[in-house]
């Protein structure tokens, strides 16, 4: 088992922070949208 | 004049000469990577191989092992090396040698300067990176977020399997991680991971990784043939839900945040992580200046210098030693497996959208930017001219950065020594 272990917990931490990061970005788009449309709404 | 005298002008010959009655082996290896080298240099010419990298490289792997002198100031190399650069000063565990040693070859090897103040602090992979941030479109992430991420984190199962199997080949954890990276198939994050995990092999570990590299573009078209049949590669990715443009704030928001996120979690890979999403930060502020600067003279120059550093790097006494070979065969084995693990998230998103994802763009979550993703849409355009991929293959090839980015900086954490 050398390394296997340090292996899995390389992948599973990459993929806790990978898909984090994608979190992070489907917000920053979701919450910008949101501010866009917001600032639509007040101008119109 | 006296033979002595010729053997004494020609030493280049004469250390030949007394390779072969010595040790034939050594004498032969020598004769090979001058044929290598020059092989490079045509092959990058005849755009095989990339160029840019390849002919400085491989001018400067002929033209080492032809200049071999009798000249060892550290006496490092029973008698013989060059005078272009020492990279074995340095290496000792007597921090007062080694001060001593890196000023004494300072003095004399005319590229021992880029060697120490720019390769063995990782400043060169960092420079690489900051032009290749100059050139990323995180616009493409930023549309598909989760997609892209899914793609590029079973991209890098290489990596993740490399790494128990070199162990088993008889390697530390430490030069195991830097071989494994290769799979991430990211040259700057390669030479990042080798000089912080195993600067004893850093030489053969970034010459394979970059030579492997040239060969992913010829090679990676055959791997998407043989698993993604002809039907699967002509399908066309539905049309895009209609979504306002994002603009360059908002990726420029997203670069801030990334960068100070992922610093934070992997203070390690800091260096790397800044640079990159610094490149992305200028594209996207629009300062003509810095951004032309960055695109050009540091990229190119920092390429340049890569490339001609890695060649002269390439001496025999380095690359014969036993350690080497295997990474030839690992080395392969990463890139490979990483390949197949992109294509698998290919498959599995075929699978999720009911056949309206085509496989083939799986591969460039394969972090090869650009080349991966050019590749994907080649394969895909010589099966169905319109099926326009590439949008959704930079995203998975951006994605592919951040993850081996993220995978280098948990290696260097967790194993450092």
């Amino acid at each position: 088992m050398n390394g296997w272990n340090e292996a899995l917990l390389t992948y599973g931490l990459t993929i806790v922070i990978s898909f984090s990061v994608a979190c992070m970005i489907q917000l920053i788009v979701v919450l910008l949208e949101k501010f866009s449309e917001k600032r639509k709404g007040q101008h119109s | 004049m006296t033979w002595d005298a010729l053997a004494n002008i020609f030493q280049g010959v004469t250390t030949l000469i007394q390779s072969f009655s010595q040790d034939p082996k050594m004498a032969i290896a020598r004769i090979g990577l001058i044929g290598l080298g020059l092989l490079l240099v045509y092959m990058g010419k005849k755009g095989y191989l990339e160029a840019l990298l390849m002919i400085p490289m491989g001018l400067g792997m002929a033209t080492v092992n032809a200049a071999l002198m009798f000249f060892d100031p550290l006496k490092l190399h029973g008698g013989t090396g060059t005078l272009f650069v020492e990279a074995q000063a340095g290496a000792t565990a007597d921090a007062l040698k080694n001060a001593a040693e890196v000023m004494t070859v300072l003095q004399i090897d005319w590229l021992q300067p880029i060697y120490t103040f720019t390769f063995s602090n990782g400043l060169i992979a960092c420079l690489v990176f900051m032009g290749i941030g100059a050139l990323l479109d995180v616009g493409y992430v930023m549309a598909r977020p989760f997609q892209s991420m899914f793609i590029a984190v079973l991209a890098e199962l290489g990596t993740i399997i490399t790494f128990p199997i070199a162990q088993l080949f008889g390697y530390t954890p430490q030069q195991a991680a830097a071989i494994a990276i290769v799979g991430g198939a990211d040259g700057p994050m390669v030479l990042f991971t080798s000089l912080r995990l195993a600067p004893e092999l850093f030489v053969p570990i970034a010459v394979i990784a970059y030579l492997y590299l040239g060969f992913a573009y010829g090679g990676y078209p055959y791997l998407i043939r043989l698993l993604v049949p002809k039907k699967l590669l002509a399908i066309k990715p539905s049309p895009a839900k209609k979504k306002r443009n994002i603009t360059s704030g908002e990726k420029m928001l997203f670069a801030v945040v990334a960068c100070v996120f992922l610093s934070f979690l992997l203070p390690v890979a800091a260096p790397l992580i800044f640079s990159l999403f610094f490149g992305v930060v200028i594209r996207e502020s629009g300062i003509k200046e810095f951004i032309e600067l960055l695109q050009g003279p540091i990229l190119y120059a920092s390429t340049m210098f890569l490339g001609l550093m890695l060649g002269v790097l390439c001496d025999v006494n380095t690359i014969m030693d036993p350690k080497v070979l295997p990474l030839l065969l690992l080395g392969v084995l990463s890139l490979l497996i990483s390949g197949i693990g992109g294509i698998l998230a290919g498959y599995i998103l075929y699978f999720i959208t009911r056949g309206k994802f085509n496989p083939a763009i799986g591969i460039a979550g394969v972090s090869c930017v650009p080349t991966t993703a050019k590749v994907a849409q080649k394969v895909v355009t010589k099966v169905n001219k319109s099926a326009i991929i590439l949008p959704e293959a930079l995203g998975a090839n951006v994605s592919g950065v951040i993850t081996t980015a993220i995978i280098a900086g948990i290696f260097c954490s967790l194993l450092a020594k």
